[in-house]
């Protein structure tokens, strides 16, 4: 009930503040613009953008692949290569790609050959590998490059691993997006072309196209594409395992220089309103837990006494379904993992079950609000921009930057708190005390 | 470890465009006389004020000083309160009102940054210049600190990365003071730092005369000389900075350290450029960018598309002091592909100085002229840009807007600027890390940094 007469309230104030809001934050304009060859095409004009540039997001990443782990990344190389490089010139350096879990992302910027001639190079991403087979396989090599240079010599890369393969258990994310070196070195250039075949096709993609472009030219540029088969949108992966879960594990890690506390929970977002509501309540939620205030960490961890010498937060919506709170932390001198544990457990589950004084949401809301209006104009339809691609990329709802500014205004307190306590629901949680190894 | 601010000048810039009011550097004083760098910034998102202060430093080049008490110190000094406020009254003040203050201690000065809203004036700068004045050093916060560093240092020994650098700084320097400074190679310094330390450290270096200041934003020229009275009022004059001439030694060496523990294998080729003062910033980043981009450069072509030994190679510029600048070229490589990869990337070298292709010309040139356009809307990044011009001896007030330098520099500046400033390729170290003592036929093979001598 109580969250009932709130959200009237809400809806009240919000329309009001949405008709001042209208005046201070004109919406960028994002079109929609049919298409026979992609599942959707956005259009977000910028006269001003330095750079036209179009993504090219296909909703399958490493967490859809049945194959060997870290397979839809080096497909993504071989694509690129196919679609982008000539033995001759190599490839224009304003290209790019990349891998999540969620999705393949290619990148081209809209150079003076115009949207036709990108759009169709940008496009043959999906058309099936023409390396040659000595080359393609050599690619391999460059991943292990790739993940020697990201991630050999990781310290806590190894405790990272047990989290994420225990938080998801048998769900996609627990897969590696770049996979380990022994499975990298053995890629199977069949599996690879069966890989790309299923996840590479225009039908089920997103073109995001932005900067100095108009509707009418992006119009001209998409009718010279072929139409696509049609077919129903393919049906996201399992992201995490459904069964609750309540994991901890104390051990030492060789070559870790510091004790690491790490602990994650992802439960199902719930009911917190509109993809714009939801978002704010994430942000409004993070910020003031992460924050100095009564009811945030910071306090009692780092501040009142000395607990945690370091610590970050993190509090994030994941593909749409499932809130992810994550949180790392360091002891300060004398601060055994377990004090730590202790501490941080007892400061979380009572803000968790209290809920956050008014005082200190209004204060964060007000802070949101501020970085909000503090983007200028100019900026805001490349902010509109980043902001949809990593929504589409992360398989999240798209929630342009002024319905997440009409939010700030609609969100309440309980609104807020209502969102805290399904953290304390059940959902799957990892804790890991990691200890300083020989 | 110390983190130069490593040619920070090469992408920001003093700009303006028709949208916005034109832009001035002028040299202003304070009302207590206090020279400083004045830029007004107002208009289209911009409602902040930056303040920048360089305070130099000798700290690091006398052998009797502790190299880590500089970067405990200026991560202390601002994380412990005032008298009247707690650590998190003063963090809960500035993150409510989204203001930021840091102190950054490198070998030649320690650069202090405060970001403000206009009417957040008075209280900010109060609590900034006590906070300056009478650092609260509490010993519990000393420990933290003090902590975290060590942590943050040792980890950064655990990456075979490092250990390359250290080695280069090392064979470029020698085992000199300001090396000790960069790299604290001895790591039991840290632990060594005491409260006392870091008052001797702060009562000769956060001082109020020597000082480079720049102040820009949404002010005037009359409240931006108040605003910097008041944030040094009550700090005495220092002594007079004096540092001792660095000679680097840039003939050519090749080295291999051995490491058995490394998961990969990494080298890096050296050179001496030509020191901040002399100019030429633009040319030689934009030389750089043209020789190490993805895709169709020519180094990238060389190590990933035709070797394929790497996943790609980065080339830079580092400074170590305002003195001394380094060419790097870097990246990690195939183990058995290594002795290749040194040749190939040689030949590279050799060909681009001295005939680069300048087909991406003109294209990475209008983005650098653009991303230097973009970046100085924003006030803070405006006053970095003209404290380095200051403290490189470059006058802020006659410089020519650096996206007007960027849009006319043409393909022959480039040429020349690569033909005459940068070594040749035979003048080139090479610097690797394997866990292969054989990866590299010919080098001289140490297991310690320390043994670099026996390779000169």
């Amino acid at each position: 009930m109580g969250r009932m007469r709130i959200v009237a309230f809400g809806v009240g104030f919000g329309l009001l503040a949405a008709a001042l809001l209208a005046l201070l934050w004109p919406k960028p304009p994002i079109y929609q613009v049919p298409s026979q060859t992609f599942h959707s095409v956005l259009v977000i004009p910028d006269a001003k953008a330095n750079e036209s540039l179009m993504h090219l997001v296909f909703p399958s990443g490493e967490a859809a692949n049945p194959y060997e782990e870290g397979l839809a990344h080096y497909v993504e190389h071989l694509a690129f290569l196919s679609a982008f490089h000539t033995p001759a010139a190599g490839w224009d350096h304003h290209s790019n790609a990349w891998t999540s879990a969620f999705s393949t992302v290619y990148r081209r910027a809209i150079g003076p050959e115009g949207m036709g001639s990108a759009l169709r190079e940008l496009t043959s991403v999906a058309e099936p590998i023409s390396l040659e087979q000595r080359f393609a396989l050599e690619e391999r090599d460059i991943v292990l490059r790739e993940y020697e240079r990201s991630l050999a010599e990781h310290t806590l890369y190894p405790a990272l691993r047990d989290v994420d393969q225990t938080l998801y258990g048998a769900g996609g994310l627990s897969r590696s997006v770049i996979g380990a070196p022994n499975e990298i070195a053995g890629f199977s250039l069949d599996d690879a072309r069966a890989l790309h075949q299923q996840s590479h096709r225009l039908s089920q993609a997103t073109l995001l196209i932005y900067g100095d472009v108009n509707k009418a030219e992006v119009k001209q540029a998409l009718t010279r594409l072929p139409a696509s088969p049609k077919e129903q949108r393919s049906v996201p992966p399992v992201w995490v395992a459904p069964a609750p879960l309540s994991d901890r594990r104390a051990y030492p890690l060789d070559g870790l220089t510091e004790g690491t506390f790490l602990y994650r929970k992802i439960v199902p977002l719930g009911d917190c309103g509109t993809p714009a509501e939801c978002s704010m309540i994430l942000r409004i939620a993070y910020a003031a837990l992460d924050s100095t205030r009564e009811g945030g960490l910071a306090g009692p961890l780092r501040f009142d006494a000395f607990i945690a010498r370091r610590f970050s937060l993190g509090l994030d919506m994941i593909a749409g379904q499932y809130a992810l709170l994550s949180f790392e932390a360091a002891p300060d001198t004398g601060v055994s993992l377990a004090e730590l544990e202790r501490v941080f457990f007892e400061t979380l589950k009572g803000t968790l079950r209290a809920g956050l004084p008014h005082d200190t949401i209004e204060r964060t809301r007000a802070r949101i609000v501020a970085d909000l209006d503090d983007i200028p104009e100019d900026a805001r339809p490349s902010r509109t921009h980043d902001h949809v691609l990593f929504a589409i990329s992360t398989a999240n709802p798209i929630v342009p930057l002024v319905e997440l500014r009409q939010a700030a205004e609609t969100v309440s307190t309980l609104d807020v708190n209502a969102f805290l306590t399904t953290l304390l629901g059940d959902g799957r949680e990892v804790t890991r005390l990691i200890s300083v190894g020989g | 470890m110390i983190r130069w601010i490593v040619a920070l000048v090469l992408v920001l810039g003093l700009g303006s465009c028709k949208d916005d009011p034109v832009r001035e550097v002028v040299l202003a004083q304070t009302p207590e006389g206090r020279s400083f760098y004045f830029m007004e910034a107002r208009g289209k998102g911009v409602d902040q004020v930056a303040m920048t202060i360089a305070w130099p430093t000798d700290w690091v080049y006398d052998a009797g000083n502790n190299p880590a008490v500089p970067h405990i110190a200026a991560q202390t000094i601002l994380s412990g309160g005032t008298e009247d406020l707690r650590p998190q009254d003063v963090m809960t003040f500035f993150n409510d009102h989204n203001a930021f203050g840091r102190l950054d201690a490198t070998v030649d000065h320690v650069i202090g940054r405060l970001v403000f809203a206009p009417e957040d004036r008075p209280q900010v700068i109060a609590i900034a210049n006590e906070m300056l004045v009478t650092p609260q050093l509490d010993p519990d916060w000393v420990t933290r600190m003090t902590e975290d560093f060590r942590a943050r240092v040792e980890d950064s020994w655990t990456q075979s990365s490092t250990h390359m650098w250290v080695l280069a700084r090392r064979a470029i320097l020698g085992d000199v003071p300001i090396w000790r400074g960069i790299d604290l190679p001895d790591r039991s310094v840290i632990a060594q730092v005491t409260p006392a330390d870091l008052k001797a450290w702060h009562a000769t270096t956060i001082v109020g005369n020597n000082l480079t200041i720049v102040v820009t934003g949404a002010l005037s020229a009359q409240d931006a000389g108040e605003a910097v009275d008041s944030l040094l009022a009550g700090l005495p004059d220092g002594p007079a900075v004096q540092k001792p001439t660095t000679e680097p030694d840039f003939e050519p060496i090749t080295v291999l350290l051995h490491r058995p523990e490394a998961e990969k294998t990494l080298v890096a080729f050296t050179g001496e450029l030509p020191s901040a003062d002399r100019g030429h910033d633009f040319e030689t980043h934009l030389a750089l960018q043209l020789f190490a981009r993805s895709g169709d450069g020519p180094l990238f072509e060389a190590v990933r598309t035709n070797l394929r030994a790497s996943y790609g190679f980065g080339a830079w510029y580092a400074n170590m002091n305002r003195a001394i600048r380094v060419l790097n070229i870097a990246g990690e490589v195939e183990t058995a592909k290594l002795q290749e990869t040194v040749d190939v990337v040689r030949e590279t070298y050799s060909a681009y100085r001295t005939g680069p292709e300048t087909q991406a010309f003109a294209g990475m040139r209008d983005d650098l002229a653009a991303d230097v356009k973009e970046n100085t809307q924003n006030p803070d990044v405006a006053a970095d840009v003209i404290l380095q011009l200051a403290l490189d001896g470059l006058d802020p007030a006659q410089a020519t807007p650096f996206e007007q330098q960027v849009k006319e520099m043409t393909p022959q500046a480039l040429t020349d600027t690569l033909t005459t400033a940068f070594p040749a390729a035979q003048s080139l170290s090479v610097i690797a890390v394997s866990a292969d003592a054989d990866a590299l036929p010919g080098a001289c093979v140490i297991t310690e940094i320390a043994q670099i001598e026996r390779c000169k």
